[in-house]
């Protein structure tokens, strides 16, 4: 048990002692989309706000957490400490989990939002993000290029990319596209020697697939320049001491070739000036981290002295724009009219070079572009969350319009909020920043709610015969509980969810892992009733 | 009340039996007197507490009802445990490892004197230490 323990005991105490205080009806319910870590911390918000609030969370898998069991990495255990904290959320007594529960359309196996407007004074949506960004490059469809997120995914065992599998034996070299955290994340897990990853909860599959790894090179590239990236200090400093493992930093050059630039390539972005530059308090996060550049850098310029020995290497680019990919074993008169869809295995990846634009936001093409030979690509350029039926979507921005956590009727600047609908976290605000970024939002939306329903405005069961029909515990015809048993929907309460939890521990003792995973569907729901009647 | 101390004190002692810090505090600390230090919430109320010698911030908070989050139970992969100290106890402190600076610098509201609560340990010379909450945590710099 984690050494929060007794802090969560107290947490309990007073979330019971608030509830036991909620003497009279006067219950009022919420229903949450999405168990990960905005879902749960919109549902803390509601729960400390008010003693006879009821919180429903939903999720379409049968496991809780989200992007903290499917994103976070498997070498990064203590971030998931955060799901000690999110069980004793889900253990207070007015609180229901339960998944396998799908929201979409309310047709074969899933309920839609009206469904649940209907029956719940709010509903937030906290689904998260799970569609790819593209970069509609010619070549993209080429066999070898995929998208960061199915990889996470399947190093992760999320049961959607089960069966995706990567052989990553037959090729050595692969670039990722992007410089985000996700990006590092994924150039760690392919150059981390697997003995390392071995005792994590890593999905076997992928574990295997490390193993046969024939890829010694990884070229991490970005549009802009260092100054601009998007990964964090912490996220660097750990790709800089991986054991075996060399980083070198590149600043707007041959990647292939493996050239370094000079000092006074790339206008100085890392240049002692422009550091002295970075002197504000405010600028402390990005000083310190063009600091750790900077001397990676010259590490990497400097080379010489006795060569280390490296089993793998990564490499940092930036001033690289992808502009296509070409299939491998295609001669080069072939490639220069790369127009039309092309077929077969990746082979490379063009680039185009490019310079900030003068005021620092964007990366303009220089016209210079150059070929980097590799076998895999992965676009790591962002995730997009998905449209719901019943849900205004602004497909533009790839966002549900909304302000301070309302859902509003349209894209529209003038829209209203939809009474009782409301967002969180990357469903809100889109796909970024890292859990502590979904306290303040989930603060927000839960505000935003609980100030709605102060003012009397959260108007939901509307459209029915304004019954409150009542959510997972209500026994009555038109509830939540009844509408799911009426479609053959089992959901997973989190009884059931312990059950599976505790399998997966005990079967990654017997591994020496932290945990092995559940990965297929079916597995996960059986578990889950194994003690059921 | 009664039933959040009963809790409270169930917590500790199962803290101690699983030989966690308070079993292994060396004898003569574990004799020292708790050490007064005040915290200062986001509205600027202030709750003075007595904090046992070798107890991290992060615990005291915790252990006092004071609303600082610790998502990754002190183990240095979230910075929701931000405090920013009074100066003249901040500069009596170690500076802190590059590791736990790459964490403030994804702290909203970060000042020259923010500390992460999981990583300061409570010792006598810190008397009369004030430890400020971040006035907030939902804007993120970072992308
Ligand atoms: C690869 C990766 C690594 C990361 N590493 C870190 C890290 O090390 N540290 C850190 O602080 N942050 C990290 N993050 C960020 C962190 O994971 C996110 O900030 C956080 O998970 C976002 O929370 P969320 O609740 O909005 O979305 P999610 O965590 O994605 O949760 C959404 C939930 O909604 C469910 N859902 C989706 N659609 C439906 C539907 N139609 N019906 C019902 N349920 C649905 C999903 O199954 C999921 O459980 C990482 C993110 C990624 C992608
Ligand atoms: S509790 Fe996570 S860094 Fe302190």
């Amino acid at each position: 048990m984690a050494p929060g323990a007794s802090s969560m005991l107290v947490r309990a105490a007073r979330r019971a002692l608030a509830s036991s205080a909620a003497t009279g009806g006067g219950a009022w319910r919420v229903c949450i989309v999405g168990s990960g870590p905005a879902g749960f911390y919109t549902a803390d918000a509601l729960l400390k706000g008010s003693p006879d609030v009821r919180v429903d969370i939903l999720d379409r898998l049968p496991v809780p957490f989200g992007l903290v069991r499917y994103g976070v990495a498997p070498d990064h255990p203590e971030v998931k400490n955060v799901t000690e904290r999110f069980t004793g959320i889900a253990r207070d007594a007015r609180v229901r989990f339960a998944g396998n529960v799908r929201v979409a359309d309310g047709a074969g196996l899933t309920v839609s939002v009206d469904e649940l407007r209907a029956r719940y004074d709010a509903v937030v949506l906290a689904c998260g993000a799970d569609g790819d960004r593209a970069l509609r490059l010619p070549g993209e469809g080429l066999r070898g290029v995929s998208s960061a997120r199915e990889f996470v995914a399947w190093y992760s065992g999320h049961p959607d990319c089960a069966r995706a599998g990567w052989d990553l034996s037959r090729h050595d070299t692969a670039i990722v596209i992007g410089q985000g955290n996700v990006a590092l994340d994924v150039a760690r897990v392919l150059t981390k020697r697997p003995a390392e990853l071995a005792s994590t909860d890593i999905a076997s599959e992928a574990l295997a697939a490390l193993e046969r790894s024939a890829i010694r090179r990884v070229i991490v590239t970005g549009r802009r320049g260092p100054l601009q990236a998007a990964f964090t200090t912490k996220e660097l400093r750990e790709l800089s001491k991986l054991d075996g493992v060399r980083l070198s930093v590149l600043l707007g050059c041959n990647a292939d070739a493996g050239s370094h630039g000079t000092a006074d390539d790339e206008g100085g972005a890392l240049s002692e000036r422009a550091l002295a530059a970075l002197s504000g308090e405010a600028d402390r996060p990005r000083r310190r981290q063009a600091e750790l550049l900077r001397k990676l850098w010259l590490e990497s310029v400097g080379g010489g002295g006795v060569a280390r020995q490296f089993e793998r290497e990564i490499v940092l680019a930036f001033h690289m724009q992808p502009v296509g990919f070409e299939p491998a074993g295609v001669d080069a008169g072939a490639r220069a009219g790369n127009g039309g869809e092309v077929a077969g295995e990746l082979g490379a990846v063009r680039f185009e070079r490019t310079q900030l634009s003068p005021d620092g936001r964007s990366a303009v093409g220089t016209g210079e572009y150059e070929r980097t030979p590799c076998g895999y690509a992965f676009r790591s350029i962002g995730y997009l969350p998905s449209a719901l039926p019943g849900v205004p979507f602004d497909a533009r921005r790839s966002l549900v319009p909304s302000a301070h956590g309302r859902v509003l009727g349209s894209a529209d600047a003038a829209a209203m909020p939809l009474p009782g609908l409301y967002c969180s976290g990357w469903y809100k605000r889109g796909p970024s920043g890292v859990v502590l970024s979904n306290i303040g939002d989930g603060a927000e939306t839960a505000a935003a709610i609980l100030a709605d329903r102060a003012a009397g405005t959260l108007g939901a069961r509307a459209g029915t015969d304004g019954a409150a029909r009542g959510g997972l515990d209500a026994e009555g015809d038109g509830s939540l509980r009844a509408l799911l048993a009426g479609r053959g929907v089992r959901p997973v309460d989190f009884a059931g969810w312990e059950r599976i939890d505790r399998h997966e521990r005990e079967a990654g003792a017997a591994s020496g892992k932290r945990l092995r995973k559940v990965v297929a569907v079916e597995d996960m729901l059986r578990l889950a009733r194994e003690a059921d009647d | 009340m009664s039933l959040v101390r009963a809790l409270l004190t169930a917590g500790r002692s199962a803290l101690a039996e699983r030989g966690g810090v308070a079993a292994i505090r060396p004898f003569s600390r574990a004799l020292a007197q708790p050490v007064r230090i005040t915290f200062v919430d986001k509205d600027g109320s202030e709750v003075p507490v007595d904090a046992p010698v070798g107890k991290s911030l992060l615990e005291v908070a915790h252990e006092n009802d004071i609303e600082l989050e610790g998502a990754c139970d002190g183990s240095l992969a979230c910075s929701t445990c931000h405090l920013i100290l009074d100066e003249v106890s901040f500069k009596k402190l170690k500076a802190p490892e590059d590791e736990e600076l790459d964490m403030l610098d994804l702290a909203f509201d970060l000042r020259k004197t923010s500390r992460l609560g999981c990583q300061v340990k409570v010792s006598p010379e810190l008397a009369g230490m004030r430890c400020q909450l971040p006035a907030g945590t939902n804007d993120m710099q970072q992308q």
